[in-house]
């Protein structure tokens, strides 16, 4: 997948080719840290450091055709990150704040089952959330995730069959495991 | 497990994103056929994928706002401490390099290679002639300049060689003697790769020694036999460093 010594697709003297490419990813990539993220505001903090980060690294991009590839891995680490942070900080995160956002801006023909969809999402683990988005959000082919995490097909196929287990269990309500949601109200106060 | 309508777990994801062989999709649609709770299940899966699309798909719509592709299309930006440090460092860099090109050989090829190309290169006849024994200080100050280090040209008339003159190279100098029946001598002397290195064998049908300590290579050759090489090349190294 990466070639190793091969001389970097966009040196610095030559950004416009790679700023336009990553213009065009912006609303994809967008959209793919808000589902990630499950919550907006920390969604485009997400992408204005993965901005940064891209236009830093770039030299690093071996092939240029995998930009989205590359750019959804830097937001996925930059999240494990704060996720990290916020753990060591006591903080948590309003996972049901996407929701609203969804509900505004596209209203599907079911709210209520839109909001419990988007919930049963937000409580998976980032792993389970990251590989159903690949699949089901970006269409990516088994191969494409597999090359994109870095992972054996065989590890897709099966972590992809426990978190389309796990969200179903959690559509159904089903299993102790379910982490209770912060009252929103507080989190709104 | 042998059962013909047993399906993983792996087999009924990938049969509903379209990831299996026409022949393992076909066993899947079977087994689905003769099993309605697995077929409902499998349709709940189905609904679940789609309600990504549905419910996240509209996300990308959302205009994006200015300042990101104003940030992406922008120059890199600078960062002056940081090129400053690189700048230094930069400068460091080149200093080094050309003190260590002043004083140290030019590394790659093969000394005795050099010597003796060196040696073909002069026919044997030095740049600077040896008119007298008052220019030996002269010798011995072009030697130290161009080898960047403290030589003296050795004196071989004991063994009735005369030294005729010198060839000086970049960072490298031959000096030239002329033996009792006339016979040529050179003795080839750069600064050392660092490594200690002694040796005496036939080369291109010379006699040839190669003498080297962790400061300077030296290289003799002469059309002279073994022990005479041995005799001379002790007195060159012993007058060189002297």
């Amino acid at each position: 997948m990466h070639s190793g010594e091969a001389a970097p697709p966009f040196p610095i003297a030559m950004t416009r080719p790679f700023a336009d490419a990553l213009v065009a990813q912006l609303a994809g990539l967008r959209r793919y840290a808000m589902a990630l993220a499950g919550n907006a505001a920390l969604a485009d903090d997400l992408v204005q450091d993965c901005i940064e980060r891209a236009l830093g690294q770039q030299a690093q991009l071996r092939e240029p055709e995998r930009l989205a590839g590359w750019l959804r891995r830097i937001l996925y680490h930059l999240y494990i990150d704060e996720i990290r942070r916020n753990r060591r900080r006591g903080r948590e995160q309003d996972i049901t704040e996407l929701a609203d956002h969804v509900e505004l801006s596209a209203p599907a023909p079911d709210n209520s089952a839109t909001r419990e969809f988007i919930e049963a999402v937000n409580r998976l683990s980032a792993e389970h959330r990251q590989i159903l988005l690949l699949v089901s959000l970006e269409e990516l082919s088994y191969r494409e995730i597999s090359e994109e995490l870095d992972i054996p097909m065989g590890t897709v196929m099966s972590r992809l069959a426990r978190a389309r287990e796990r969200l179903r269990a959690l559509m159904e309500k089903d299993g102790a495991e379910i982490i209770s949601l912060p009252d929103r109200k507080k989190m709104h106060e | 497990m042998n059962s013909p309508h047993f399906i993983s777990d792996e087999d009924l994801h990938a049969y509903i994103d379209g990831a299996l062989s026409e022949a393992r999709a076909q066993l899947v649609k079977t087994a689905l056929a003769g099993n309605p709770a697995l077929a409902e299940r499998a349709a709940l899966f189905q609904a679940d994928k789609a309600l990504f699309k549905t419910v996240y798909g509209p996300l990308d719509q959302r205009p994006l706002p200015p300042e990101w592709i104003a940030r992406a299309e922008a120059r890199p930006r600078i960062n002056w401490r940081l090129a400053g440090a690189i700048a230094a460092m930069l400068l460091v860099a080149a200093i080094g390099s050309l003190t260590w090109r002043h004083y140290a050989p030019a590394a790659g090829r093969d000394v005795v290679e050099t010597a003796l190309d060196a040696r073909e290169g002069s026919g044997g006849e030095p740049r600077m002639a040896a008119d007298d024994g008052a220019k030996t200080g002269g010798y011995d100050s072009a030697l130290r300049r161009t080898v960047a280090a403290n030589l003296h040209v050795p004196d071989l008339s004991r063994m009735g060689y005369r030294l005729t003159g010198l060839t000086l190279y970049d960072r490298a100098a031959e000096i030239v003697y002329r033996g009792p029946q006339d016979q040529l001598f050179t003795l080839y002397v750069r600064r050392s790769d660092g490594s200690a290195r002694f040796d005496q064998f036939e080369r291109r049908g010379l006699r040839v020694c190669i003498w080297q300590d962790d400061q300077i290579s030296t290289v003799m050759a002469g059309n002279i036999s073994a022990a005479v090489m041995q005799r001379l090349a002790t007195l060159s190294y012993t007058g060189l460093t002297s």
